[in-house]
């Protein structure tokens, strides 16, 4: 019995210790929830002079942008947060920013959009267009276009209709409704003429001087050339293991586009303004022919097709001649871990993949429009958040956002601005220097706008200086006038789906999606014929591939037509 | 009769060598990828990379174990971790008990009623959001609670549970309740100190499950101070590991920099974590690798 | 065999004992056992019952932001659309093959392996050798999936371990991964290997309290170390087992989905495209809340049937049962 009782006490010893435990933390909840009720009263404004005095309390929340260095929990010691609190201070404004880690954002907005304990402003990316238009019919958030038309000093217009030409007509609905306002990138000029960054198969430029072989033009001289590195053992490891990495699942692999191949199950040719899938395109079963050949010769290693572990693998292990990547990306280099010479290059379009065919090319524009920043039924003080997205869609707010703090981050010159180089984000956070993105972006819109140069020369001696070698710099150059492309984010030109749209979508998506990424890699792989090929295309029909361009080209032309 | 005796022996001594061998080959099996890790965690960069450590460590470095030691936050989240393991455990202990026991007795009213109560929510959840709306309006959004009172008993430590229960004799409980014993006494007094196996198992699905466990905190816990180890690992993954996807070209080459470091960064952590939790098995092993003899204790 | 019937009859024989003693417990005695089970029940009642309306969301076109069960109007009923999009999908017949025969191979191997090597662990006497044994069986269940099925590429890799054995007894290099006919062996393999050491602790522990009284009886009698596991030890574990069969049962339509997605690609969707991989990357696109909800009810109410089907059949034949 006295060890009975003995049992007991200590059960009950240790559970009131744990309630203490966690009544202690259920304190501290309190406090943060309580100040949910400050801003409702400061409501009703009587005159405009009244309201050049008054603070404008907003409640934000959004993901906690920081990286594993540059720390928004620290953001007080950096430079750049003290402008962003003066700009703030200036246009009485005052935000109680509420950052959750960037990996639960996701739930959290999901399941706080649930509860009653709304933001005044939220960042609503993680819930997809359809869903939100719904949160907006049904007033859960509301709708811009009349607020901004009534508080907006004009910023917001220009910043959306005139800077970013594009950008209104993404986010506008067919009824003429805005619900969201986004983040705004537009990339460097020069003489007035946009520069895009393209991508497409990169070559080892190393390699290439080891067998003392010229830069390939065609895709024939392409492919003789990968013979080459394997015949002569170019990695010098002793075996013929010389590959080129293919995701041959995808049409976005770079190699697809050499056949003139569109960059998604469905994609952009902009060249006809039409909607197209790969699927029916001409030259598809070239390409197929050509990459069960590569597999066939060994030159694709067939256990790189699904893995990208695997992928990573071989190019540590130095095997790796040829992939696809951004023209500008230098990172490649890097990850080749035991050759330190190694030089990854764009071979820019190979021509000819069919007697006369014109190479495309896979292009990230320069204009881009994303994230969603939403006010919620939960603001009362529309106008002062109207006022915080005028300030937003400031030139000074972009400038401190993108570029920083003058003399530290960037400097100008001649009128065109110079970022300064500090170096990783590592150095960046040692120096407790950095530029408004990194450590606030997408909890507050990012706008972001490059540098205006005004010559070629000038952007090319930035490029130089940034140790890009001439190869690089003329492929770059190059995709500026490029003719034949296709947009990376084909949802950058595609107006917002009514409905029914967002209803076949949600339908058919997920099935073609499946059944072309397998068809895909089985017919690579030489397990599915190219005999039948009609019944794969007859399966893809079944599965609404025709719905699919249909309703992504009434898109395409809402956009174009809201865009003139 | 003395040939049978030898004969029996023999086969014995083939069946011991047997097993033994059979053992030493699960061993081999099941040690290596624990070993593979910890080689893996302390190589050079380049060579995990390219996986190439097989046998041995190739080069040898502590950088991604200092990096874990030295950062406060992560020792903040492991205090959390055994704060939610310890007492979600003694709960489930608790509950588990005390839901088992009426359930194996003959005559309770309604067992079938009880018995479909406990299966229904093992196949039956409502999903995320109405049980962050239930926790909110409970008002443990944010609180230690909204972890450790979801966690406080398992239907399946239930079951466990009731299933030893009810292997064990009736006589034990008739003859307590003839020297006038209730449910309880008898429940406390006879039944769990036989119970020792069972219960230390039920320790072990719930530390373990504890330890692994980041979703909750995920969903109830919007600031970093309260959240377990894990939440802080997957942390550090995913802020080294960025989603390429949701990048511009202008991003990507600080992304693939921190990808690159990340690799190592996992194993390491593995074994960080794991090893922990691996050495508190023995400890509980000691309750059920022995026989007990429940005829001895009878009497 | 004469012991073993014995052993059995002692069984038996407490059955039909407790049976004759069902019903002898009084309103008072009742009392009590409902107070005992009271506090876990009332936490299941609060965390487990009260969300279940959540499964509503699989009859409304859902959005995050929108009251569930509101009677305003603003819930968009749908009834059973989003089932019938499933089942009427094209996809539908190859996933539901490819879910039951993964987890069929699981419930088959994954189910079996624990038995046999608690089994057989439980005949080693050297009891430092046997802790040793245990706890090294255990270690795979902590290796996280990623990790697991890292590995697990790695060794089938075209330059992997497996093909580099091959090519030492003249075969050619074969990648694995790209194989449908492969993929079963796979996963299932590895999911095995995972979780038999962590799902032998039961047996071992259930193993530790048989009454070591009747060994010593069935020696007497001249049974062998086999005889002796056939016939005492497994008997005494079926309690365990069966439970365990039930559940493994009841979770023939569940797969170990993070496995799935990381072993699998394209080219082996056709045997390893399951269920729930194909929700994983509907979800993907985001706003299907509610076609997740409804396949994974679905999946739920099979399993739950298969539960009670399996529970009834166990009462018949083996004569042990849930309720």
């Amino acid at each position: 019995m006295k060890k009975f009782v003995k049992t007991v006490a200590i059960v009950l010893s240790l559970t009131m210790t744990l309630t203490a435990l966690a009544a202690c933390s259920n304190s501290k909840e309190n406090d943060s929830s309580s100040s949910s009720s400050a801003n409702n009263s400061s409501t009703v404004s009587s005159n405009s002079t009244v309201e050049e005095d008054k603070v404008h309390t907003l409640k934000i929340l959004g993901p906690d942008p920081g990286n594993q260095y540059i720390k928004f929990s620290e953001r007080e010691e950096y430079k750049v947060w003290g402008l962003l609190q003066d700009m703030l201070k200036e246009n009485n404004l005052e935000l109680e920013l509420e950052a959750v880690p960037n990996d639960q954002y996701e739930v959290v907005i999901q399941t706080r959009m649930a509860s009653t304990s709304l933001p005044d402003i939220a960042n609503l990316t993680p819930i997809d267009d359809a869903s939100i238009l719904t949160l907006g019919k049904n007033g859960t958030i509301q709708e811009l276009s009349e607020l901004i038309q009534k508080y907006s000093n004009g910023n917001i217009d220009r910043m959306f209709g005139e800077v970013y030409d594009t950008a209104y007509p993404l986010i506008t609905t067919a009824e003429g409704k805005i619900y969201w306002l986004t983040d705004l990138h537009k990339g460097s000029t020069y003489g007035g003429k946009e520069i895009p960054v393209g991508l497409g198969m990169q070559i080892r430029q190393d390699w290439l001087d080891k067998v003392n072989a010229k830069m390939p033009t065609t895709l024939a001289e392409f492919t003789d050339v990968l013979r080459t590195f394997r015949e002569q053992d170019v990695n010098g490891n002793g075996k013929q293991d010389e590959i080129i990495l293919v995701d041959a699942q995808y049409f976005n692999n770079g190699l697809a586009q050499i056949f003139g191949l569109g960059n998604g199950y469905v994609a952009l040719d902009v060249i006809n303004g039409k909607i197209v899938s790969p699927w029916y395109q001409d030259n598809i079963k070239e390409y197929f022919t050509y990459l069960n050949g590569l597999v066939n010769e060994g030159l694709i290693d067939s256990a790189t097709l699904g893995s990208w572990d695997i992928q990573n693998q071989r190019l540590a292990d130095n095997l790796v001649a040829s992939w696809n990547a951004y023209d500008s990306a230098t990172y490649l280099n890097g990850y080749v871990t035991s050759d330190s010479s190694a030089n990854y290059v764009p071979v820019f379009t190979l021509t000819d993949a069919v007697e006369g065919s014109e190479p495309w090319k896979e292009v990230e524009t320069s204009q881009l429009v994303w994230q969603r920043y939403c006010i919620t039924k939960a603001c009362t003080d529309v106008e002062g958040a109207i006022k915080f997205f005028d300030m937003i869609y400031s030139d000074e707010y972009m400038t401190i956002l993108h570029w920083g703090v003058e003399g530290e981050t960037y400097e100008v010159r001649d009128g065109v601005n110079y970022s300064i180089n500090i170096g990783t984000n590592e150095d960046k956070a040692n120096a407790r220097k950095t530029n408004g993105s990194p450590l606030w972006g997408d909890l507050l819109p990012r706008v972001q706008l490059g540098s205006a140069y005004k010559t070629y020369d000038e952007w090319e001696e930035v490029l130089k200086g940034e140790n890009r070698s001439d190869v690089q710099i003329q492929a770059m150059a190059k995709a500026v006038d490029y003719e034949y492309w296709y947009p990376l984010m084909l949802d950058n030109f595609l107006a917002m789906p009514t409905d029914e749209e967002t209803e076949s979508l949600n339908k058919i998506l997920t099935g073609i999606q499946t059944y072309s990424d397998e068809m895909c890699m089985k017919i690579t792989l030489g397990t599915a014929s190219l005999d039948d090929f009609d019944t794969y295309l007859g399966e893809l029909k079944e599965l609404g591939l025709d719905e699919l361009i249909a309703i992504q080209q009434a898109r395409y032309d809402r956009f174009v037509a809201a865009s003139k | 009769m003395a040939k049978t005796k030898s004969k029996i022996k023999d086969g014995s001594r083939i069946f011991d060598a047997f097993c033994i061998f059979f053992c030493a080959l699960i061993c081999l099996v099941t040690l290596y990828p624990m070993y593979y890790v910890l080689i893996m965690s302390l190589s050079e960069p380049a060579a995990v990379n390219s996986m190439s450590v097989f046998l041995y460590p190739k080069g040898f470095q502590l950088k991604s174990y200092t990096l874990l030691f030295k950062d406060s936050s992560m020792w903040r989240a492991y205090g959390n971790t055994i704060i939610y393991a310890a007492s979600s455990t003694l709960l489930t202990l608790i509950t588990s008990v005390l839901a088992a026991y009426p359930l194996t007795v003959h005559g309770l009213h309604a067992r079938r009623f009880f018995v479909t109560y406990l299966l229904i929510p093992m196949y039956f959840s409502g999903g995320l959001i109405p049980s962050f709306l239930l926790i909110n309006n409970l008002g443990l959004y944010g609180t230690r609670w909204a972890i450790i009172l979801p966690a406080s008993y398992s239907i399946w430590n239930i079951m466990l549970v009731r299933t030893f229960f009810s292997n064990l004799p009736e006589d034990l409980r008739e003859s307590a309740k003839m020297d006038g014993a209730a449910h309880i006494r008898i429940l406390f007094q006879i039944y769990l100190p036989l119970a020792k196996s069972i219960l230390a198992v039920v320790a072990i699905y719930s530390i373990v499950g504890m330890w692994n466990s980041w979703f909750n905190a995920q969903v109830y816990l919007p600031t970093t101070e309260l959240q377990p180890l894990q939440m802080y690992l997957k942390r550090v993954l995913v802020q080294m590991s960025v989603d390429l996807t949701k990048l511009n070209s202008t991003e990507i080459e600080d992304a693939m920099e921190q990808m690159f470091s990340a690799t190592q960064l996992k194993y390491s952590m593995i074994i960080f974590t794991t090893l922990p939790i691996i050495f508190t098995y023995p400890f509980f092993q000691k309750y059920f690798i022995k026989g007990v003899m429940v005829g001895s204790l009878k009497g | 065999m004469e012991f073993g019937n014995r052993t059995i009859a002692a069984r038996n024989g407490t059955k039909t004992g407790r049976r004759r003693k069902r019903g002898g417990i009084g309103a008072k005695e009742q009392l009590q056992l409902m107070l005992i089970m009271l506090p876990p029940l009332i936490l299941i009642f609060i965390f487990s019952y009260i969300p279940l309306y959540g499964v509503l969301i699989a009859f409304q076109d859902f959005v995050p932001g929108n009251p569930i069960l509101s009677f305003d109007g603003s819930t968009q009923w749908v009834g059973l659309k989003h089932f019938t999009d499933f089942i009427t999908s094209r996809t539908f017949t190859r996933l539901f093959r490819n879910t039951l025969v993964l987890s069929g191979l699981n419930l088959v191997f994954g189910f079996t392996a624990p038995i046999i090597f608690s089994l057989i662990l439980n005949e080693v006497k050297i009891s430092s050798y046997k802790k040793l044994v245990q706890t090294a069986s255990y270690l795979p269940y902590f290796i996280s999936t990623v990790i697991a099925a890292g590995m697990v590429l790695s060794f089938i890799d075209t330059n992997g371990l497996i093909n580099r054995i091959r090519e030492i007894f003249g075969l050619p290099s074969k990648a694995f991964s790209m194989d449908p006919n492969c993929f079963p062996a796979i996963y299932t393999i590895t999911n095995v290997w995972k979780t038999f050491g962590w799902d032998s602790i039961l047996y071992m522990s259930a193993m530790s309290s048989i009454d070591m009284n009747l060994y010593e009886a069935a020696k007497l009698d001249g049974a062998n170390r086999v005889q002796q596991m056939w016939n005492i030890t497994l008997p005494s574990i079926k309690p365990t087992i069966m439970l365990l069969l039930i559940f493994a049962i009841g979770s023939v339509l569940s797969t170990n989905t993070d496995l799935v997605l990381l072993l699998y690609n394209p080219a082996v969707y056709e045997t390893a495209d399951v269920m729930a991989t194909y929700v994983y990357r509907d979800s993907l696109l985001g706003g299907r809340f509610s076609f997740g909800t409804a396949v994974g009810l679905f999946t739920s109410v099979l399993n739950f049937t298969l539960v009670f089907i399996a529970n009834f059949i166990s009462r018949k034949v083996a004569d042990y049962s849930l309720w």
